[in-house]
């Protein structure tokens, strides 16, 4: 593990690198309702298999996993020591597995979207949603917004945290230490920070109308190909244990 | 008598990931006290990097940036900055409220810093900082680094997208900071901006090739 940017694609030809951006999602998707509907050992341990076997076929390079932030580390270990202390059966382990269970289904989250960003191109994403969410448009849902806004912050996110990290550097230099642990000056900062924000949107918002207003994402040919099956019938497996366990 | 002093000054982003990319490499600079410098170079050639090293943002990930003989990384508040984004780093609702972010400036500092850059402390004081122009924008924003009193004013393209009166302002600002012992750096891809700006350095693909 290293102090990779999180969320950005490995560019690459593995198995996983070619499935259809519908496909991880939808297998992300699925895999994060097992979890969450049916939380037992047995349905995590076989997300995480599949998981893990994504993460094998990616063949990502060594260093694109980011280190997690020690304040991170120690905000996991809490509820762990907490739930040891806790009792219960079995054996006087029972707060213990159960929050192990709630880590491990947070992990599988954040693992699951850092192996989708690092093999999916963003351009990628709101195409492959419009295509999902297609059999939603008779039931009248605001599909075509839900797409627009999704493509917008794919598409900004990365700007945004730009320009939130340099007003940060920008506050850093600009104000002493003392100074800067006040709360009106933190106030301050998170002010200027929604202040570029507004303004980068507003301007983007003018781009888009000068080009005619929004445009729905072009809708490219879905490729669903021999991985694509196999990794449907992978998520097919995880709703079986899910199912076989409630 | 040499202020800043890059030794072998190198940098690369993302290092011992798939992302790894170098920026920088085998930087040697001297900035002596007062001094007008410019470092010309095009998009991409890391005069950003060079920026941010400068400003104690970033530590380089090799070689040797120091200031008065110190790591400058420890001695931030010697060094001004000014970014090109100037709205990004002014954090006051006025013009007022931006220079007395410290409490510890004497306000006769900050009328004199905003008549050092050309902007009327009774007229514009009380202005919305949203509502000055960019170039106004970018002019209290070196203010704001001049009323600290540092020994490095540094500046990102401080002429891109503003009016020939505003740039005119700035220069002159930059030469009443170095009256008072402020070394000045520009950072700019204007050959012609540069060679307004002080001695120039030329800076390409990482590295410098006009000392």
């Amino acid at each position: 593990m290293s102090r990779a940017p999180i969320l950005r694609y490995v560019p690459g030809d593995s198995a996983v690198h070619r499935l259809w951006g519908g496909t991880k999602l939808s297998v992300l998707m699925g895999l994060s309702l097992a979890v969450a509907a049916v939380p037992t050992w047995s349905v995590e341990l076989a997300a995480f298999v599949v998981l893990l076997l994504a993460w094998g076929a990616a063949r990502l390079p060594r260093g694109w996993l980011p280190r997690p932030p020690a304040w991170l580390v120690v905000a996991l270990a809490v509820p762990v020591v907490i739930g040891s202390i806790q009792g219960g059966s079995p054996a006087g382990f029972g707060g213990l597995l159960t929050m192990l269970r709630g880590t491990g289904v947070a992990l599988l989250f954040v693992l699951g979207a850092l192996l989708f960003a690092a093999t999916t191109p963003s351009a990628q994403v709101a195409p492959s949603l419009a295509v999902l969410l297609r059999p939603l448009r008779p039931l009248r849902l605001p599909v075509d917004d839900v797409v627009l806004v999704t493509a917008l912050s794919v598409r900004c996110l990365p700007l945004l945290v730009e320009e939130v990290t340099t007003a940060y550097a920008a506050w850093r230099l600009r104000l002493p230490a003392r100074e800067r642990r006040r709360a009106v000056s933190v106030g301050r900062f998170l002010l200027t920070a929604v202040a570029a924000s507004a303004r980068r949107a507003r301007e983007l918002a003018e781009a888009m109308h000068a080009r005619g207003g929004p445009q729905p994402p072009q809708r490219p040919a879905v490729r669903f190909g021999a991985g694509d099956a196999l990794a449907v019938l992978l998520l097919a497996g995880v709703v079986a244990v899910a199912v076989i366990s409630s | 008598m040499t202020l800043l002093t890059l030794t072998g000054v190198g940098h690369v982003y993302d290092a011992g990931t798939p992302w790894e990319h170098r920026a920088l490499s085998d930087v040697d600079l001297a900035v002596e006290a007062g001094e007008a410098i410019a470092v010309h170079g095009h998009n991409g050639s890391g005069k950003s990097t060079l920026f941010r090293i400068v400003t104690g943002v970033l530590r380089p990930t090799e070689g040797d940036a120091r200031l008065d003989g110190r790591p400058l990384t420890d001695h931030r508040e010697l060094v001004g900055a000014c970014l090109q984004q100037a709205r990004l780093q002014l954090f006051g609702a006025t013009v007022d409220d931006d220079l007395s972010l410290d409490p510890a400036v004497p306000p006769a500092a900050q009328v004199s810093a905003l008549q050092r850059v050309g902007l009327d402390p009774l007229v514009d004081g009380p202005r919305r900082v949203d509502e000055l122009s960019g170039g106004q924008q970018r002019l209290l924003a070196i203010a704001g680094a001049l009323v600290r009193r540092p020994r490095l004013l540094v500046l990102d393209e401080p002429f891109a997208g503003i009016d020939p009166d505003n740039a005119e302002r700035i220069l002159l600002a930059l030469a009443h900071a170095r009256d008072d012992g402020i070394a000045t750096m520009v950072l700019t891809p204007d050959p012609d901006e540069a060679q307004a700006s002080g001695r120039v350095v030329e800076i390409a693909a990482g590295r410098v090739v006009r000392p």
